[in-house]
């Protein structure tokens, strides 16, 4: 394993979830897709806390570390609160797909 | 240290106190009063607290206390007291005709804790903090989007808002990673040497075009506005008064932090990319705003068109820019807000819709001329405060040379004008229904003459104006 390994697996990670995103029909799989890419963000943070990033000189490892924690909690809640929105939007319509979502428009 | 020492942080705490306290007094009070008159008597105290309380800066690690940060501050519960007063009517039986509001104390909680993120973030001395607060900034509005009890527009807002700010924060986290990655250190200082040090490495650029995209969702800026209407429709109309002055204002600072200061030695390079953001938001707002019936779509719009005058500020230099933005930020919220009033008012009885507006110089003719002095605000026309906000904008950014874009701008704030007229068509000529003339209650009359005399004073007097710029400059 080195940088350019993890590098390239959190952008792949990145994209399938941007993928995802923008193909998948169900809001639970779009909210899925969307923790990929959070995940992928992770990923560089202890890649580049393990390794180094690309400056000169020391960094600060401890940092990158810490961020990831601290985004891994940011995103629990964010996920919490986009379920009871969920859960919302399936009383008043009884489906989830976001495509039939046009309610509002000009 | 000793107690003293953290007079300066009192402000912040103190929000956190209240927020926690109007969170939980729906346990104890039944009616929701108790909520809505704890929560603006705090912000009222808050505001005065900032405004006259203690001048000294002051460093905690990574949270920096400064006069410019006071004056977002002071910015944020400004907007926030006004949209807690906006919303009095929102939660009465029979207030509004799209239905009442619950739990006053979990949406005026709510809207403190988003208060609090905001507070972070102009705080902010490190990313992670900034990266906090930007999402404690945003992540309550979600639920507020989706508050409107049994609407499944409301929750169709909610569901889209937290889809597109949950990619944006992705976004922004990709990119704050790259940035660690070609610096080392989440802190501003080091970053800032860094960003000195090497402005061409790859992983730095990867960084910034990935934050810039996620700022850039936050801020509703076009080509990324496209959720804006929607959530801005959806959403119970002090929600959306929240978002577009409030939360607008947030973003805007958050942008302001990062690239006014710690990523500063990149915004020349980086001057192409806000001028065509400018450009194309200021567009989209215009010719989006033209074609829409609902007045919760049209401030959608309109306020994608004055990102894109904002955006003009981060052309220019450090100092004038944050003065220009805050005082911009200042002026639309003020004649936002003037307008949000009017169609709390008219969403009593019926839509908040362009034909809710149909008779409103017959229903009440002093409501009537504030409309049009909104309407003439936000296109800019002298001597009312939109006037002075776009002006200190465009010379901003026609200090350091970019007279085209300014050019542009100025044609754009004049095509404005077209569909701004077209709201003051309907409340004038436009034939009315029956409708019975207009009640208003002491605090929306209160309300309303504050805003109207602001929308005046800030347009003629420079005074405050001043005040802002050096406070805000520093």
């Amino acid at each position: 394993m080195n940088l350019t390994a993890c590098l390239l697996l959190s952008a792949a990670l990145f994209s399938i979830g941007a993928y995802g995103l923008v193909t998948r029909r169900n809001m639970i799989a779009a909210l899925m897709s969307l923790e990929l890419m959070v995940n992928a963000a992770l990923i560089n943070f202890i890649a580049f806390a393990r390794f180094g990033g690309t400056h000169a000189g020391q960094g600060d490892a401890q940092a990158g570390s810490l961020f990831a924690l601290f985004a891994v909690a940011v995103t629990a809640a964010e996920m919490a609160l986009a379920l009871a929105i969920v859960v919302a939007v399936h009383r008043q319509r009884r489906h989830l797909d976001i495509r039939e979502l046009d309610g509002l428009h000009g | 240290m000793t107690l003293a020492e953290f007079t300066p942080l009192l402000p912040d705490l103190l929000l956190l106190a209240l927020a926690l306290a109007v969170l939980k007094i729906d346990l104890w009070s039944e009616d929701g009063e108790a909520g809505f008159h704890l929560t603006w008597i705090g912000l009222a105290g808050l505001a005065l607290l900032l405004a006259f309380g203690s001048r000294s800066d002051a460093v905690f690690a990574d949270y920096h206390i400064t006069a410019a940060s006071r004056v977002w501050k002071l910015l944020f519960t400004l907007a926030t007291l006004a949209t807690v007063f906006l919303s009095r009517p929102y939660f009465r039986a029979g207030g509004n005709a799209r239905g009442t509001l619950a739990k006053s104390g979990a949406f005026f909680g709510l809207l403190l804790l988003c208060m609090q993120g905001m507070f972070a973030l102009v705080s902010a001395g490190n990313l992670i903090v900034f990266y906090l607060g930007l999402e404690l900034a945003t992540m309550p509005i979600y639920a507020l989007a989706a508050y409107q009890p049994r609407d499944a527009d409301s929750a169709e807002a909610g569901s889209k808002y937290v889809l597109m700010g949950g990619f944006s924060s992705a976004l922004t986290l990709f990119g704050i990673s790259f940035l660690y990655g070609a610096t080392g250190s989440l802190g501003f200082p080091a970053l800032e040497a860094a960003v000195r040090a090497a402005p061409a490495d790859p992983a730095l650029w990867g960084g910034i075009f990935f934050l810039l995209g996620g700022l850039g969702f936050k801020l509703a800026m076009a080509p990324l506005h496209m959720w804006a209407p929607d959530v801005y429709q959806g959403a119970p109309t002090p929600v959306m008064a929240f978002l577009s002055v409030a939360s607008k204002a947030a973003a805007v600072a958050a942008l302001a932090t990062l690239f006014l200061s710690p990523l500063n030695a990149v915004r020349p390079d980086l001057a192409p990319c806000f001028a065509a953001a400018a450009v194309l938001s200021m567009v989209a707002g215009n010719l989006g705003a033209m074609r829409q019936k609902d007045l919760r779509r049209f401030v959608a719009y309109s306020s994608v068109a004055q990102v894109g005058y904002m955006l003009l500020a981060m052309l220019g230099e450090g100092d004038g820019s944050r003065a220009a933005l805050v005082y911009n930020l200042v002026t639309y919220g003020v004649t936002g807000f003037a307008l949000y009033f009017i169609m709390g008012v008219i969403g009593k009885e019926g839509p908040e819709t362009m034909s809710g507006l149909r008779g409103l110089s017959r229903r009440h003719p002093g409501l009537a001329v504030l409309l049009v002095l909104c309407m003439f605000s936000l296109a800019g026309v002298p001597p009312l405060a939109g006037f002075l906000g776009k002006f200190m904008l465009f010379s901003a950014a026609a200090a350091e040379g970019h007279y085209l874009l300014v050019g542009i701008a100025v044609a754009n704030a004049v095509v404005s004008f077209y569909y701004y007229m077209l709201v003051v068509k309907e409340a004038y000529i436009a034939p009315p229904g029956e409708a019975a003339a207009i009640r208003l209650r002491p605090l929306q009359i209160m309300v309303l003459w504050g805003l109207g005399l602001a929308l005046l004073v800030l347009g003629v007097c420079p005074a405050p104006a001043d005040w802002l710029a050096r406070a805000a400059g520093n």
